[in-house]
């Protein structure tokens, strides 16, 4: 069971120069959970994922605090998350560089070991440098029951 | 001098070279040193491990354990929380009343994970309430350190000296908690007049905001906390009572860890790998290293200089705070400590001989009466002075680490203007404690 047949071809892109407004755009008009960065030769550069990209709104140490249960709003920090001078952020300065890949002929269950082990829910398949497609959990799902019968 | 004298000290001095360079991590050295100790016949393998002080590594063991428990509970967060909500919002109140937290959990648990626990959740108060966490952050920082030197389990240093001279717990609660105390208020009245103009009351939308904060929504299992908090008070009413039990503090601390473990059903695997095990193989190193200096009489001879240039108590009290304090401002106070214990030992037995044929335990009990002046003024300087630099503490680091994801981080500039002056008069408050209470009266 190859991931070929599964794979979305027709998948929206970035460039490494693409400003963090469009990308912003992108994920929410899309909802698209991956969106892949390429260079003007169409090579994979890198992915953003919408968790890194959201992450950037909150304050660096938030990672230091374990429970938020108790704060119904953040205060002074409401206003501060949403000036930030990091919207001026481009592709480049937000991707994963050298990113996880697949390559067609890999395996559906290569291709489900290697989001999981990634903690991704899709992913670039490449063929060399050159990205033409993503696959994302639900294709290898669809796959997975298709092949079951 | 014999070749094994000359071994022992030069592996001492390049154990400590790069101890204090930082250039391999301390823990590696000590343990290589402790090694070549062996290799080169300083000492036998069986001397080593009988110069590992097993007291002084079960009741960090046990303390360690204790807290990886305690830690996970969210009651600081509850504490800081209803602390907020006291306060009404006042930049001086939160200040005072967040040191005070500081000073208090330093001197039962220990300042790194006070530091760990207490900073996050300032960092965030204070943000949400658009105040600049900086004056707290050092105010915590400086009120760590002070409450870590009030009990025999607030410091390294404290845990070392009290371990080596079985100096009871009551003791140092008596004889530093005082001066602790009166150092912290001096400290924190500097501090308010230091940062007057940041600490000024008030902001709009404060009450909104912190009426809103739910501390009860932070204590995620009631049951685990009580438990905690009873095994934690049960564990220093072990240490108080210790004397009277017959029980030595490391036996209270691994009794408080092991019942915890069992009673809150924690996970031991966990726990276990949550230990500071470097910690803990660091000071046996040093132990052995020290130890090597000991046994080829390196520490009596150097105990004898000292006592020759100066038979004086007060002299040596004095200048064993200040020497202590300087030295644990820009160094390691461990190793500073480990390697000053036995020369003190030295020192205290040159100065006071069994003149009176007492037996060994006796005259251990009386040496150490003797010379307690000694033993606190090494305390004071120990502790305190790891105040002076941003690099003086682990605890410092740890709090300049969590500003840095702050807009004014802390970095040894703008901390050495504030904790420097402040350590100095801490010292001085320190100095006329030793003096009122040890040498003039």
């Amino acid at each position: 069971m190859q991931i070929s047949e599964y794979i979305n071809r027709n998948f929206h892109r970035v460039y490494e120069d693409t400003p963090m407004k469009d990308i912003a755009r992108l994920f929410f008009e899309t909802e698209d959970s991956v969106i892949p960065v390429l260079d003007r030769e169409d090579n994979l550069r890198g992915i953003i994922r919408i968790d890194d990209f959201m992450h950037i709104f909150l304050p660096d140490y938030i990672d230091l605090i374990k429970n938020f249960d108790f704060v119904r709003s953040f205060g002074a920090l409401e206003k501060y998350s949403f000036t930030i001078e990091e919207l001026l952020f481009v592709a480049e300065d937000l991707m994963i560089v050298n990113p996880p890949s697949l390559e067609e002929e890999d395996s559906l269950l290569k291709g489900l070991a290697i989001l999981y082990k990634n903690g991704l829910y899709r992913i670039p398949v490449v063929s060399g440098k050159k990205l033409i497609g993503m696959i994302s959990l639900n294709d290898i799902c669809r796959g997975i029951y298709e092949n079951k019968g | 001098m014999t070749p094994l004298t000359v071994t022992a000290i030069a592996v001492f001095l390049l154990s400590y070279f790069f101890i204090i360079t930082e250039r391999i991590h301390r823990t590696k050295v000590a343990v290589l040193g402790a090694v070549l100790l062996v290799l080169f016949h300083v000492l036998t393998q069986a001397e080593a491990f009988r110069f590992i002080d097993f007291n002084t590594v079960g009741l960090l063991l046990g303390m360690m354990l204790l807290i990886s428990v305690i830690k996970e509970t969210g009651a600081f967060t509850y504490i800081a929380i209803r602390i907020t909500k006291m306060t009404g919002g006042s930049r001086w109140k939160i200040l005072l009343w967040f040191s005070a937290l500081t000073a208090v959990s330093s001197a039962l648990l220990d300042n790194v994970t006070t530091i760990l626990l207490i900073a996050p959740i300032t960092i965030l108060i204070a943000e949400m309430l658009s105040i600049s966490p900086f004056p707290f952050l050092i105010s915590e920082i400086l009120a760590s350190n002070i409450g870590g030197t009030a009990t025999l389990i607030g410091d390294p240093p404290n845990i070392l000296i009290g371990s080596a001279t079985e100096i009871p717990f009551v003791d140092f609660l008596i004889h530093l908690g005082p001066a602790a105390l009166i150092i912290l208020g001096v400290t924190l009245a500097v501090l308010g007049v230091l940062f007057r103009k940041d600490l000024r009351a008030g902001g709009k939308d404060y009450d909104s905001i912190i009426a809103e904060m739910d501390e009860t929504k932070v204590i995620k299992n009631r049951g685990v906390l009580r438990k905690s908090i009873l095994v934690l008070s049960l564990t220093i009413a072990g240490f108080l009572f210790h004397n009277m039990l017959g029980l030595k503090p490391a036996t209270i601390a691994l009794g408080g860890g092991g019942v915890l473990m069992v009673w809150s059903g924690a996970d031991i695997e966990k726990h276990l790998r949550e230990i500071e095990w470097t910690t803990l193989f660091f000071f046996m190193g040093l132990f052995i290293l020290v130890g090597g200096l000991e046994k080829t009489g390196v520490l009596e001879t150097l105990a004898s200089s000292i006592v020759n240039l100066s038979e004086n108590m007060p002299f040596l009290c004095l200048a064993l705070l200040w020497v202590s304090a300087l030295a644990s401002s820009f160094l390691d106070n461990i190793p500073f400590v480990a390697a000053m214990i036995p020369l003190l030992m030295r020192i205290s037995t040159t100065l006071f001989p069994n003149t009176q044929g007492l037996d060994e335990a006796a005259y251990h009990t009386y040496l150490i009466q003797q010379s307690l002046p000694l033993w606190w003024s090494l305390a004071l300087g120990a502790c305190l002075g790891g105040n002076g630099t941003i690099v003086g503490a682990s605890a410092n680091l740890v709090a300049a680490g969590f500003s840095e994801k702050t807009r004014t981080p802390l970095n040894f500039r703008n901390y050495f203007r504030y904790g420097f002056p402040l350590m100095i008069i801490s010292i001085i408050v320190a100095t006329l404690y030793i003096l009122i209470r040890y040498i003039l009266i």
